[in-house]
């Protein structure tokens, strides 16, 4: 496994607290003593959950909070296909899905994107104009570039090469066309007539998909409510039976006109009987479930492993597929319209602003308003800590960077925490870190400067302007140390300082991954000694880190000049959250 | 609305039928239109409905289906495995395999192999709430977000749920459902009555082949009335398939198990001789193969065996008495002939990566050990692990007369290991067989055998004769002494189930839970628990004001009168119930 890049993922601090479980008495007796000595542990499974790349935050300007992707509200601003980038209007999303219906699919194996093409031998390039002009005709076939899987594998072909959509929703895999609810009417009627021109053989079980089924069976039991409707009035009945202008017995009359369903003049003969009764034909959406599998055991004992379609691949699938059996073979997957995707604009549930708007143009990807985190919270980045004098040292001559990564159990190794102040107040930061990582492998970890401050984030150019030397000269002073000899870090002091940055730096032992050397449980019980977990060897540190700043009371620019005159008009903030801080692999052995 | 009618096949119906009434009309007083038929004249009315639609969202042990009202299928049907439990913006699964073949992933322990992969578990001993609070709340997410695109407005869901699931993962799921996504009211449906609903029947025996669990549950006029449960069920089977191809590949020459055992003890020749015995002892109890790997080879590649081929031909033959032609087609096709047919199952996730050589044959055995297990004794079984052929009977068994009657005539196979090929068929063979062997004589045994012989050689009651020989007798005959409710039950039911098929043992095809689900919420029948978000937030769980026993009158009443009669005034309302899931 490589070694990994440091990182660092931010705890939303909307995962503490609005989520208590009100269901869950037992959970109170047992909870950890206190919320404020509760240690975040980020290799607990619901960390998972909570965590986020600062790039994934927005920030509510007027609530001053982290906003998480859990935590926002979203307000869809328009509805796109992500092939060709039309925009659905959202009536259209009611009645044709949430796909595409225009010609865009993926490819059932590999999902590439499919194109239409003529299964004639297109026109020789070299033939002049003449010939060249005519287009390509039917029929046509999906084919995806990627693969070369094309759609004459599962037995479909197209008249037109446009409305691919419609066109596939006729057909079932093997190019025989799938009947409508409308349809199936018109034939079983005409089976029922007995009309000699009824084409084909009488309808059975294959011939009703689970579509068709599903709305056979809706309009069986609309029916039936229909039916049985004007008689659950009659639970009121002898109210009802007072007037003709009561709706009960209103509904009653009207049902014996318009109630012309199957069998309803029967049971209205035999009296009230307000039961819906059960399905009963295929017409009503009843089937006698086709238990006869040795077709598909025959089938699956020809072909190979291959020829079967993979979880991926089924899972890929829109799941209203039209067909009859359980989706096993390649040869019954089908082109996948493309998903339509969103634009969404987001909101503050608690502030009702809008913290995130996008242009609602497809093509424009820039957003009109977007506070994202990362210009409100300080970044932070992590990296191994090197010998300074190694930044003089041609890269040649290194040692090599990987070999370090890879974190040497019991052996002190330190690592640079730059901290990266965004906004144009400085701020003051203070970290917290367990002093041994939570979990099994517990290392230790030494913050050497947990508190420290960060001047503003004023222009670029501040940094130019400022008299060189003076920095040139404090960077020195700290890299160099008072003796002369190579810079140490010590306690208590920042590394190093910049416009608006500070460096500071973080010394860990880490633990080794011996199971045998695991220390017993505080009750003296057996530790855990199964094997490791995926992940479970990196290094990482939770931390929490407080952020106060004082800002003016008002953000607004029209008000600004009052309250730079007034400056107890200032409030203290503070932001705190639980960041976590991967260093590392630890080298096992 | 409505007054509960007298008669028990009423009172469930009376609720579908009143909600559907009702529920446009949301004042108890107020003048309603009559319904006309014209939604079924001009087809589907969705185009009419101008509201939002209702969500329905079913959840099982492994998937979670999400769609719309109305729809025959879900939008969306998602998963929840280590990769769906990721960190955000953790790519890993999306980059190159090719670092991670030279060091494969460590197994977990076999217990653990397949823990990840549930979305939750009914054992909640050593498991977190609100972890499933959370990969629910991720699931539905993505549903929302990718499939369903809706956004955070408030709206109706309808939750399908197993009926027997803990309280508080109901409870964790509704908070999900009311704290992260705004629903307005969700209505709990129970996915066996679902099942029957998406079939088209009012009765039935439903047949879930889950993934923890195979659970039988007999519906009577939409009321679960019995439910028996069996650990012989996806899980299982996805255990055994790791054993039989665990078992492959340390037979086969072509794969050099001896090689890689050796490369590993070169590996840990560094470590401390007292890890290594420690690190031997875990080698057994953990898989070689990823799960994902071998649920990819349980789905694609195993079948399941036919009666006829277990039988000797004679069977068949009189296996007439009970449903010729499903027997018949099987016949000809006797695939035993080839046992060298071999399937070559690439698999990637073992160390080191190789193909196995699997005879077609032996693909069929996971499936044969766990849901028949014939090799054993029918005695040596423990309650949780019957075989589900015997489960199904002796659920049958334990049914009422009248119960069983209308429920062996519809019996329904759901569930994701209903998929397997030829599974569906072979259990309604063994159950038909079972029924024919043995009748619906819950008593067996030789002393019993002697008693009926010597009865019906006497021939003192035709019933003792009629519960052994006769199955279908056994099942119509009405009972012989009736009371006036009785007769008028007869009466209600007869009517009922008029020209319906009873005590003939017949499958029937079913759409599955979410599109009953959907059905149910299309029709805007009213659920047995419907929970307003007021409610809710105000009381938690522990305002639900059923008493734990189901009492179903009580039940039908209290939500009858709830839905339709305090509808509206839901925030005078205290009484809301989460029907068959129970109180605090």
């Amino acid at each position: 496994m490589a070694p990994l890049t440091p990182y660092t993922y931010i705890q939303c601090p909307c995962s503490d607290t609005s989520f208590s479980p009100s269901g869950a008495p037992t959970s109170d007796d047992k909870t950890e003593p206190e919320d404020d000595d509760r240690t975040f542990d980020p290799r607990a499974p619901r960390a998972n959950y909570s965590l986020y790349p600062l790039e994934y935050l927005l920030y509510c300007e007027d609530c001053h909070q982290i906003r998480c992707p859990r935590c926002v509200n979203e307000e869809i601003v328009t509805y796109y296909c992500p092939s060709c980038l039309f925009e659905v209007p959202s009536s259209n999303l009611k009645t044709e899905g949430n796909r595409c219906t225009r010609s865009c699919f993926q490819c059932p194996i590999c999902i590439g994107p499919l194109v239409v093409t003529s299964l004639e031998a297109p026109p020789e390039p070299t033939l002049l104009a003449a010939d060249n002009t005519a287009q390509p005709t039917g029929p046509y076939v999906l084919t995806c570039s990627y693969c070369n899987w094309s759609s004459t594998e599962i037995g479909i072909q197209f008249d037109k090469p446009n409305g691919i959509y419609q066109q596939l929703a006729k057909m079932s895999n093997g190019g025989k066309p799938r009947l409508t609810a409308k349809e199936f009417r018109e034939r079983s009627r005409k089976e029922k007539e007995g009309d000699p021109e009824s084409p084909s053989s009488p309808l059975t079980n294959s011939d009703v998909d689970a579509e068709l089924q599903f709305s056979q069976l809706k309009a069986f039991y609309q029916s039936q409510l229909n039916e049985t409707n004007p008689q659950a009035a009659a639970g009121l009945g002898s109210l009802a039976d007072l007037g003709i202008s009561s709706p009960g017995s209103l509904s009653r009359i009207m049902s014996m006109y318009t109630g012309a369903g199957h069998g309803a003049s029967h049971k209205q003969s035999r009296g009230r009987l307000p039961v819906m009764r059960e399905a009963r034909t295929l017409d009503e959406g009843f089937q006698e479930a086709d238990l006869d599998d040795s077709a598909l055991i025959e089938k699956l004992r020809a072909s190979a492993f291959e020829d079967t379609a993979s979880t991926d691949q089924r899972l890929a699938q829109q799941p209203s597929l039209p067909s009859h059996h359980p989706l096993l073979f390649v040869d019954d997957l089908r082109p996948i319209p493309y998903l339509l995707r969103t634009k969404r604009s987001k909101r503050c549930p608690v502030c009702r602003h809008i913290i995130s708007k996008p242009e609602s143009k497809i093509s424009n990807p820039r957003f009109r308003i977007r506070l994202i985190a990362g210009s409100y919270i300080p970044t932070i980045t992590v990296r191994p800590f090197h010998a300074p004098e190694s930044h003089n040292v041609p890269s040649g001559l290194r040692p090599p960077v990987p070999a370090e990564l890879w974190l040497a159990p019991h052996r002190a190794s330190q690592y640079v925490l730059t901290f990266q102040n965004p906004i144009f107040e400085p701020v003051k930061v203070t970290l917290a870190a367990p002093a041994a990582t939570p979990g099994r492998f517990a290392s230790t970890v030494t913050v050497l400067c947990p508190q420290f401050d960060i001047s503003a984030n004023t222009d670029m150019w501040d940094d130019a302007l400022k008299e060189e030397g003076e920095v040139q000269l404090q960077l020195q002073r700290r890299r160099a140390g008072e003796d002369g000899g190579p810079a140490q870090p010590e306690p208590g002091k920042i590394w190093e300082r910049g416009r608006n940055w500070v460096s500071i730096v973080v010394e860990v032992v880490p633990a080794s991954l011996r199971l045998d050397g695991l220390p017993p449980g505080p009750g003296g019980e057996e530790p855990d000694r199964s094997p490791l977990k995926e992940d479970e060897d990196v290094l990482e540190i939770p931390m929490f880190v407080r952020v106060e700043w004082e800002a003016d009371t008002r953000d607004d620019v029209g008000s600004s000049t009052t309250t730079r005159d007034n400056k107890e008009a200032r409030e203290k903030r503070e932001l705190a959250y639980w960041c976590v801080l991967g260093l590392g692999r630890i080298a096992r052995g | 609305m409505s007054a509960p009618t007298p008669g028990p096949s009423h009172r469930s119906i009376s609720n579908i039928r009143s909600g559907a009434a009702n529920l446009p009309h949301p004042g108890p007083s107020s003048p309603r239109t009559p319904a006309r038929g014209i939604a079924s004249t001009f087809g589907s009315p969705s185009s009419l409905r101008v509201e939002e639609e209702t969500v329905i969202i079913e959840i099982g042990a492994r998937f979670i289906r999400v769609g719309f009202a109305g729809d025959h299928a879900p939008k969306a049907v998602l998963c929840s495995g280590p990769e769906e439990q990721r960190r955000a913006g953790d790519f890993r699964s999306w980059v190159s395999q090719s670092g991670d073949r030279e060091h494969p992933k460590e197994q977990p322990s076999r217990a653990e192999w397949t823990r990840d992969y549930e979305i939750w578990a009914s054992d909640l001993r050593d498991s977190d709430v609100s972890l499933v609070q959370d990969k629910i709340d991720r699931a539905l997410r993505e549903a929302f977000n990718r499939h369903l695109l809706i956004d955070s407005r408030p709206r109706r869901m309808s939750l399908v749920l197993p009926s027997m699931i803990p309280l508080p993962l109901v409870s964790a799921t509704l908070d999900t459902l009311f704290n992260r996504f705004q629903a307005l009211t969700v209505s709990l449906v129970s996915a066996p009555v679902m099942s029957a609903v998406a079939a088209g029947v009012r009765s039935a025996i439903v047949v879930d082949l889950g993934w923890a669990e195979t659970v039988v549950t007999s519906v009577d006029e939409y009321r679960e009335t019995r439910q028996t449960r069996s650990v012989r069920a996806g899980k299982m089977l996805i255990n055994e398939v790791l054993s039989l191809l665990a078992d492959l590949q340390s037979d086969q020459p072509g794969h050099q198990p001896r090689q890689r055992e050796e490369e590993e003890e070169e590996e840990e020749e560094e470590e401390e001789t007292q890890e290594k015995q420690q690190h031997e002892e875990h080698q057994p109890a953990r898989p070689f193969l990823s799960f994902e790997e071998c649920e990819d080879v349980t789905c694609r590649m195993v079948w399941c065996r036919q009666v006829a081929e277990m039988q000797t031909a004679g069977d068949a033959g009189r296996l007439s008495t009970v449903q010729e032609h499903e027997e018949a087609p099987d016949e000809p096709s006797d695939p035993q002939d080839d046992p060298a047919h071999l399937v070559r199952i690439p698999l990637d996730s073992c160390n080191p990566p190789g193909v196995v050589e699997v005879p077609f044959q032996r693909l069929s055995e996971p499936c044969e050990n766990t849901f028949m297990a014939a090799q054993y004794d029918k005695t040596s079984f423990d309650d949780n692990e019957l075989p589900i052929p015997q489960l199904v009977y002796q659920h049958l068994l334990s049914l009422p007369i009248d119960g069983r009657a209308a429920c062996m005539s519809r019996i329904l196979f759901t569930g994701g290991c209903s998929n397997i090929p030829g599974l569906r068929q072979r259990l309604f063979d063994e159950l038909c067989l079972m029924v024919r062997n043995q009748g619906w004589d819950p008593v067996r045994g030789k002393g019993a055998e002697q008693v009926k012989r010597g009865v019906a050689k006497a021939g003192v009651t035709q019933r003792a004769a009629g519960g052994y020989d006769g199955v279908l007798r056994g099942a119509t005959s009405p009972d012989p002494e009736k009371d006036s409710v009785e007769q008028l039950l007869e009466k209600t039911r007869k009517n009922v189930v008029d020209g319906g098929v009873q005590g003939k043992l017949r499958a029937v095809r079913t759409l599955g839970a979410w599109s009953g689900g959907s059905m149910v919420g299309h029709l805007r029948a009213m659920a047995v628990a419907t929970l307003d978000r007021d409610l809710w937030l105000q009381q938690g769980v522990h305002g639900a004001s059923k008493p734990g026993e189901v009492d179903l009158k009580a039940q039908q009443r209290q939500s009858l009168s709830h839905g339709s009669l305090l509808r509206g005034a839901s925030s005078a309302s205290t009484a809301w119930t989460l029907g068959a899931w129970g109180v605090v």
